[in-house]
C-alpha cells in the first residue's frame, strides 16, 4: 500500500510522518508515536475515550484518518499538562474525585478543555453538554462536572 | 486490499478522481465512513478527502436564500445564531446529532449522502423544501431534497457525482418551523423517530403553506402530504394540529429494529408531529 | 475511639496524577520488544459440534508464529470460577456464540486477522435452547450433561402455605428482568511474556490469584511458575472476574517464547464477557391488615447462559436477599440457575439483588396500598432491626434500621419537589430499600496483606486486592497509615500481583474495604505492637499509654519529639524487623442445602434510594429528576470515594432501570456496540443527592463495612415505584422503556 506524508503540529511540536491511507489518527498516535494517553474504547465514535483536539475542536481520533491531519494543530492529553505543571482542569479532576478507573479521563479532560477555551464561565448544563460525547461508567458524571466548575473558578 | 488517499483542491478535481477510481469513498467528516471501515464493510478503495474544499464550506445568505455547502459541519450550523433564527428546525436537528465530537466533524452533506432513514438533518431540510445542488461531469444540477433519496443508504447520486450544497428560503415573518427527535437517550442517540414541520400563515393566521417530514419511519425520510393538506387553508387550532398529527401517524408504516418497535414508532409520530407544529406556532406569536 | 487522622479523610487517590496526565499504562498501552499480536477465532453459531478444525494454512502464513487449538492446552481444558465447565478452546461442542476455537499469534494484528480467515472450520449445528424456562423442560436440548438446571437454591422457614390461606392481604406478581452489560470503558486486554521459566501475564482483571490458579491448571505448571499481575484496569463491575485474555496469552507466550499482546474489540468484549442474569421472578407476599409482612413465596429462574461462571452465586445472593431488608417470619424461596445457549451470565455489581429488589420493592408498595398505609410507613413497620431474624435465620446484630437511610432520603426528595412544566407530563416519587451482605455468601473468602515498614518511616503495603478504579489501593493505604501513625503518602501500595502480594480474593461482593481492610489492619497491628513495645521499654511506660499519630509518638496523649520513623529505625537498628502480615476471613456459616438456613455474611450494609421521576405520557419516556441515595457504609474511610461509588452506582442503576438491555436473538447479541447498547451519558443523569450514614460495624476496620454494589441495587426499584405513582400503572419488566410505558398507559385506558 502507498503511504501518505503528513505534516502537522502535535502538542506544539511539528511532526512529519508517513502513514498508510487507512491509518486512523488513534492508530498513529498510539502505535507510531507511542502516545497511549489517547484510549480506544469502541472505535466507532460512541464513547469518546479517544477524544483529541484538532484545530481547537474536539474529535474522536478513531473517526479521523491520519492523512487528514496535514496542516492541522493537534492536542492530545500528553500536551495538556505535565508532572511539573498540571492544567487547572487536571488538578481539579484530582481534587474533586473525578477520576476512578481513569480510562475516560484523558478524553473527558480534552472535551472540558475545549469548553473552557471557548466559554470560561459555562453553566452546569453547558458543562454536561460538552462532555456528552464522553462515556464514563464509574463516576456518574457529577464529580466530573464539579471538577470542571472548579477549574473555571466557580 | 489496498487504500489510496487523495485530497483534491477543486470540485473538478474531485470529479476527475471519482471517475479515475471507481471504488472511491468521499471523506468529509468521516463519522460514518470510518465506522464502516472499522466494521469491515469497506476494505479497500480511494478516500477522496473533501473536508477542506473551499467550495463546500460555503455558508451564505443571498436574497433570503440560505446556501449551505456540503462540508459545513453540524456544529457550525447548530451554533450559528443566524440559523437558530432563520432555520430553527435545521439548527435544532444539527444540534441533536451524535455528540460534540461528532458534530464538530460530521457534515450536512454527509448526513444526506449517507441516506440513513434516521438522518436528523434530512426532515429539517425537507420541511424547508431544500434544493440539493449536485456536482457532476456535466456541471451542476439541482434536485428537490424529497426526490434525492431512493432507499436506505441510496440516493440519486451517480458514481461521479457529489453534493455541493443545499439551498432554501430563510424563515420569514409569518412562518415557523421546528424539529423534534426521540432517541433512546439525550446524547449520542440515533433517532427512533424524528420530525420537522414548517408552516406559513397569512395575516388572519390561516395556514398557506405546510410541510411535515418524518425520519426513521420508512426506508427514507419522507414528507407527509396527507397531514400537510389537513393544515393548509385552516387555522392552527389544537384540534387541527391533533388531526394532522393523527393523520401523520396513520400515514406511516415503520418497522421493528434494534432501537424500537413499529407500533411504538407509529404512536409517537403523532406526539412528535404535534410538538413540531406547536413549536412552529411559537414563531407566529400565538 | 481517639480522633482519626487519615481514615475518614478524603485523601487524594494515589493513582489520580498519572491518570489525568494520560501516563497510566493500561494493558493495551504496553509495548514490549519482539512482541507478537494475538487474535481469537470465535464461533458465530450458538450450538454445534466441531467436525473439523484445520489450522495448517493459517500456521503456514508468513508472520504467524503460533496457531493453537484445544489439543495444545497442556493441562485441563476448562476454567470457571465455580465449575470448570468452560473450555479454554473448544474441542468438540460449541455452546455459545463467541466460544474460542483457535488462537493465533503473529507479527502484526493484520497478519493475525488474516490467519483467522485461513482456519478451516466445519460444524454440525444442533438445536439450541435460548429461554431459561424452556430449558428446564426435560425435552429441551441440553447445554451440558443431562439437565440444564445447574443449581437450585432453596430458603425455607416457617409455614408459608398456612399463612397464605388466612392472610388479610396477598399480593402476587411476575417480574421479568433483562440482561445487563457491565460496559466498562476499557475492553479486556493483556500481555504475557516469559521471564526465565516463569510465565508472566499482565492483564485487566479483578482477581489475579484466581487467574493464576486457572492458568496453572490449564498449562499444567505449578502456580509458582505463573506470575499474574493486574494491569491498571479501566473498570470491572464484576465483568472482569471471569477469565478473558489471561489463559490465551499464557498459552501463546509459553508456546512462542515471545511477548504476546491481546486486546479485545468492543464487540468482542460485549459478546464474550459475562452479564447480569436475566430473571423471571414469581413473587407472592402475605401481610396482615396493618401491613405487617407474614410470608413471601418466591420462585425465580435465572438464565446463566452457556457456562456457569459465577452463575449460582448471584442466584444464591438473590435468594438470600429476596425478602429485602424486612422481617418476614415465613419464607419459601426457590431460585434456579439454568443453562441456555445464550451469552454467559455471571457476576455484575449487585450480584442478583437488583433483580429481586425490583420485585420485592414493588410488592411493598402494592401491599401498602392494600393496607391503606404509605410506602414509607410499610417499610418502617417491617424493617429488620437488632435481634431480627433474616430469612436464613441469622440474628441481626445492628445498631439501626432501614429508617436511618430511608427517612433522610425521603425528606431530601420531598424538600426539593419541583414543578411540572407540561400538562402531558406526570411526576411521581418512589423508594427502593435494601440490605446487602458484605463478602461471599456463606463461603470462606479470606484476603491477606503484607506490610514492610521501613527505617525512614515509609512503608510498603502488599495486598492481593485489585484496584479496578474503585480505589482500594487508596483505602487500604489509609487504614495502614492510620494504624501506624503515618501519613497517607508514606504508604506505597503494590496490589494484585501473585509474584509479590498475598491472595486478596476477588474485588467483588463489596468486600475489599472490609476484608482486605481488616487484613491490612491486622498486618499494621503487628508492626504497631513491635513499635509500641519498643517505645514502652525505652521510655519506661506501659504500652497502653502509647499512641502513634501524625508521624509522632504520643505518650499519655501528649506528643513527644520522637518520630515514628525514628522508632522504626531504632527497632531495625536492634535487629527487630518491622514487618507484618495479616489475613482476614469473615465468620460465616454455609447455607444448609435443603433449608438455606445459615449465617451467610458477617456484616450488612443498608441503603435507601428515593427517586422522583417525570413521565411523558405522550411518548412514554421516563426522566429521573432526582435520586436521594442514603447509604449506611459504616465508617466512611474516604468520604469522597464513598460519594463516587454512590453516584456511579446509582447512575448505572438508572441505566438498568431505563435503557440498558442486551438484546439476544437465538443466542446472538443484537446490541454488541455502544451505539446499540445504551448507557447513560452526562445528559441523561438525575441530580444524585448522596447521604452518608455511618453506623460503624464492630468487626470492620475502623468500623467500615462495604459499599461497591449497594448503590446499583435500589434505583430500578425506586424508579419503578415512582413511575407507578406518576401514572397509576405498574410495569413489571425491566428496563422501563418508553415502549412499555406507553403500552401500559394505553392498556389501562389512561391515554
Amino acid at each position: 500500500m502507498s503511504t501518505v506524508k503528513v505534516n502537522f503540529i502535535l502538542n506544539n511540536k511539528p511532526v512529519s510522518l508517513e502513514v498508510t491511507p487507512d491509518c486512523r489518527v488513534i492508530d498513529m498516535l498510539r502505535e507510531n508515536l507511542d502516545l497511549t494517553g489517547t484510549k480506544m474504547g469502541c472505535g466507532e465514535g460512541d464513547c469518546g475515550a479517544c477524544t483529541i483536539i484538532i484545530d481547537g475542536k474536539t474529535a474522536n481520533s478513531c473517526l479521523v484518518l491520519a492523512a487528514q491531519l496535514d496542516g492541522k494543530m493537534v492536542v492530545t492529553i500528553e500536551g495538556l499538562g505535565s508532572y511539573d505543571k498540571l492544567d487547572a482542569l487536571q488538578q481539579a479532576f484530582i481534587d474533586e474525585g473525578a477520576v476512578q478507573c481513569g480510562f475516560c479521563t484523558p478524553g473527558m479532560l480534552l472535551s472540558a478543555k475545549v469548553l473552557l477555551d471557548h466559554n470560561p464561565t459555562p453553566s452546569r448544563q453547558e458543562i454536561m453538554q460538552s462532555i456528552s460525547g464522553n462515556l464514563c461508567r464509574c463516576t456518574g458524571y457529577a464529580k466530573i462536572a464539579n471538577a470542571i466548575e472548579k477549574a473555571c473558578g466557580k | 486490499m489496498s487504500y489510496r488517499y487523495i485530497k483534491p483542491q477543486t470540485t473538478e478535481q474531485v470529479i476527475g478522481v471519482m471517475q479515475q477510481y471507481s471504488e472511491h469513498h468521499l471523506l468529509a467528516g468521516g463519522t460514518d465512513l470510518l465506522v464502516r471501515m472499522k466494521l469491515g464493510r469497506i476494505v479497500s478503495g480511494t478516500f477522496i478527502d473533501i473536508s477542506d474544499l473551499k467550495e463546500l464550506q460555503e455558508f451564505t445568505v443571498d436574497n433570503g436564500i440560505i446556501t449551505i455547502g456540503a462540508a459545513v459541519t453540524h456544529a457550525q450550523i447548530s451554533s450559528s445564531s443566524y440559523m437558530k433564527e432563520f432555520a430553527p428546525a435545521l439548527a435544532a436537528a444539527s444540534a441533536s446529532v451524535g455528540s460534540p465530537q461528532i458534530r464538530n466533524r460530521g457534515t450536512i452533506g454527509g448526513n444526506s449522502g449517507n441516506a440513513s432513514p434516521a438522518g436528523d438533518t434530512i426532515p429539517a431540510l425537507m420541511t424547508y423544501a431544500a434544493v440539493v445542488t449536485i456536482a457532476g461531469p456535466q456541471g451542476a444540477r439541482t434536485i428537490p431534497i424529497n426526490e434525492f433519496f431512493t432507499g436506505p443508504g441510496r440516493t440519486v447520486l451517480k458514481s461521479d457525482e457529489f453534493i455541493l450544497s443545499f439551498s432554501f428560503s430563510a424563515q420569514k415573518a409569518g412562518q415557523g418551523s421546528a424539529f423534534e427527535k426521540l432517541g433512546k437517550r439525550k446524547a449520542l442517540a440515533i433517532s427512533i423517530v424524528n420530525a420537522a414541520s414548517f408552516i406559513a400563515v397569512d395575516l388572519d393566521q390561516t395556514v398557506t403553506q405546510a410541510r411535515i417530514a418524518l425520519g426513521s419511519v420508512a426506508a427514507t425520510p419522507l414528507r407527509i402530504t396527507a397531514a400537510e393538506n389537513i393544515i393548509i387553508g385552516r387555522k392552527l387550532t389544537d384540534s387541527v394540529i391533533a388531526k394532522a398529527a393523527k393523520t401523520a401517524a396513520d400515514s406511516v408504516n415503520p418497522i421493528d429494529d434494534v432501537r424500537s418497535e413499529a407500533d411504538y414508532r407509529k404512536k409517537i409520530v403523532a406526539a412528535l408531529t404535534q410538538r413540531t407544529l406547536k413549536n412552529s406556532c411559537s414563531f407566529l406569536g400565538f | 475511639m481517639a480522633e482519626l487522622s487519615v481514615v475518614g479523610k478524603s485523601v487524594i487517590r494515589n493513582d489520580a496524577l498519572d491518570k489525568v496526565l494520560g501516563k497510566t499504562r493500561y494493558s493495551a498501552d504496553i509495548k514490549m520488544p519482539n512482541m507478537l499480536h494475538a487474535k481469537v477465532l470465535r464461533s458465530t453459531v450458538a450450538h454445534a459440534f466441531v467436525k473439523k478444525l484445520d489450522v495448517s494454512q493459517a500456521a503456514a502464513l508468513p508472520g504467524v508464529h503460533a496457531v493453537l487449538t484445544a489439543k495444545d492446552v497442556p493441562g485441563l481444558n476448562g476454567h470457571g470460577i465455580i465449575f470448570k465447565d468452560e473450555p479454554v478452546l473448544i474441542s468438540d461442542k460449541i455452546r455459545k456464540i463467541g466460544d474460542g476455537l483457535a488462537l493465533v499469534a503473529a507479527e502484526t494484528e493484520d497478519i493475525a486477522q488474516q490467519a483467522l480467515k485461513l482456519i478451516e472450520v466445519e460444524l454440525e449445528e444442533i438445536p439450541g435452547v435460548f429461554d431459561a424456562i424452556q430449558a428446564m423442560d426435560q425435552d429441551a436440548p441440553k447445554v451440558h450433561g443431562d439437565s440444564n438446571i445447574l443449581a437450585l437454591r432453596k430458603i425455607l422457614r416457617g409455614n408459608v402455605d398456612e399463612v397464605f390461606e388466612t392472610a388479610d392481604i396477598v399480593v402476587e406478581n411476575e417480574y421479568v428482568t433483562q440482561m445487563q452489560e457491565h460496559a466498562y470503558i476499557e475492553p479486556e486486554a493483556g500481555i504475557a511474556y516469559m521471564e526465565d521459566d516463569i510465565v508472566v501475564v499482565k492483564a485487566s482483571t479483578q482477581n489475579t490469584h484466581f487467574d493464576c490458579r486457572e492458568i496453572a491448571r490449564n498449562l499444567a505448571l505449578p502456580q509458582s511458575r505463573i506470575r499474574m499481575i493486574q494491569a491498571p484496569t479501566g473498570g470491572g463491575f464484576g465483568g472482569k472476574l471471569d477469565i478473558s485474555v489471561q489463559i490465551y496469552l499464557a498459552l501463546l507466550a509459553l508456546n512462542t517464547r515471545r511477548p504476546v499482546k491481546l486486546v479485545y474489540s468492543r464487540e468482542e468484549s460485549i459478546i464474550t464477557s459475562s452479564k447480569r442474569h436475566p430473571c423471571v421472578i414469581k413473587y407472592k407476599t402475605a401481610a396482615d391488615k396493618t401491613g405487617k409482612l407474614l410470608a413471601v413465596d418466591v420462585h425465580a429462574v435465572a438464565d446463566t447462559g452457556a457456562y456457569s461462571s459465577y452463575g449460582p452465586a448471584p442466584v444464591t445472593r438473590l435468594a438470600v436477599h429476596a425478602a429485602g431488608p424486612y422481617e418476614v417470619p415465613n419464607v419459601r424461596i426457590y431460585a434456579y440457575t439454568v443453562y441456555t445457549n445464550n451469552p454467559t451470565a455471571g457476576a455484575m455489581r449487585g450480584f442478583g439483588v437488583p433483580q429481586i429488589a425490583f420485585a420485592y420493592e414493588q410488592q411493598m408498595d402494592m401491599l401498602a396500598e392494600k393496607a391503606g398505609i404509605s410506602p414509607l410507613e410499610i417499610r418502617l413497620r417491617n424493617t429488620l432491626k437488632n435481634g431480627s431474624l433474616t430469612s436464613t435465620g441469622q440474628v441481626m446484630d445492628v445498631k439501626g434500621n432501614i429508617g436511618d437511610t430511608l427517612v433522610p432520603a425521603y425528606e431530601k426528595v420531598m424538600a426539593n419537589k419541583s414543578q411540572l412544566l407540561a400538562p402531558y407530563k406526570k411526576r411521581g416519587i418512589g423508594m427502593g430499600c435494601l440490605y446487602y451482605g458484605i463478602g461471599n455468601t456463606g463461603q470462606p473468602n479470606p484476603a491477606g496483606a503484607f506490610l514492610d515498614v521501613m527505617e525512614d518511616g515509609s512503608a510498603h503495603l502488599m495486598v492481593g486486592a485489585a484496584d479496578i478504579g474503585q480505589g482500594s489501593n487508596t483505602i487500604l493505604a489509609q487504614i495502614a497509615a492510620e494504624e501506624l501513625g503515618l501519613d497517607f503518602n508514606d504508604i506505597k501500595v503494590t496490589s494484585a500481583d501473585t509474584g509479590v502480594t498475598p491472595d486478596g480474593g476477588a474485588s467483588s461482593a463489596s468486600r475489599q474495604t472490609y476484608i482486605s481492610g481488616n487484613a491490612t489492619l491486622k498486618a499494621a497491628k503487628i508492626v504497631k505492637e513491635i513499635l509500641v513495645n519498643e517505645i514502652a521499654a525505652w521510655q519506661r511506660v506501659l504500652p497502653e499509654a502509647i499512641a502513634l499519630k501524625n508521624k509522632y509518638v504520643f505518650i499519655h496523649s501528649k506528643q513527644t519529639d520522637i518520630a515514628v520513623a525514628q522508632l522504626i529505625a531504632r527497632c531495625r537498628g536492634k535487629g527487630i524487623m518491622t514487618i507484618g502480615h495479616g489475613w482476614y476471613n469473615p465468620t460465616t456459616e454455609p447455607l444448609d442445602d435443603e433449608t438455606g438456613q445459615g449465617k451467610p455474611y458477617e456484616v450488612y450494609s443498608f441503603a435507601s434510594h428515593v427517586a422522583e421521576v417525570e413521565v411523558d405520557t405522550q411518548t412514554g419516556q421516563v426522566e429521573v429528576v432526582r435520586i436521594a441515595a442514603a447509604h449506611d457504609v459504616g465508617k466512611a474511610v474516604n468520604p469522597l470515594h464513598v460519594e463516587g461509588q454512590i453516584e456511579g452506582g446509582t447512575i448505572m442503576g438508572v441505566g438498568y432501570g431505563l435503557y440498558e438491555e442486551i438484546k439476544i436473538a437465538n443466542g446472538n447479541i443484537r446490541t454488541p456496540s455502544f451505539a446499540t447498547y445504551i448507557i447513560p451519558t452526562s445528559m441523561d443523569i438525575p441530580i444524585v443527592d448522596t447521604i452518608i450514614v455511618e453506623e460503624n460495624a464492630n468487626t470492620g476496620p475502623f468500623g467500615a463495612k462495604g459499599l461497591g454494589e449497594p448503590p446499583l441495587v435500589a434505583p430500578a426499584a425506586a424508579i419503578a415505584n415512582a413511575v407507578s405513582q406518576a401514572i397509576g400503572v405498574r410495569i413489571n419488566s425491566l428496563p422501563l422503556t418508553p415502549e412499555k410505558v406507553l403500552k401500559a398507559l394505553q392498556e389501562a385506558g389512561r391515554i
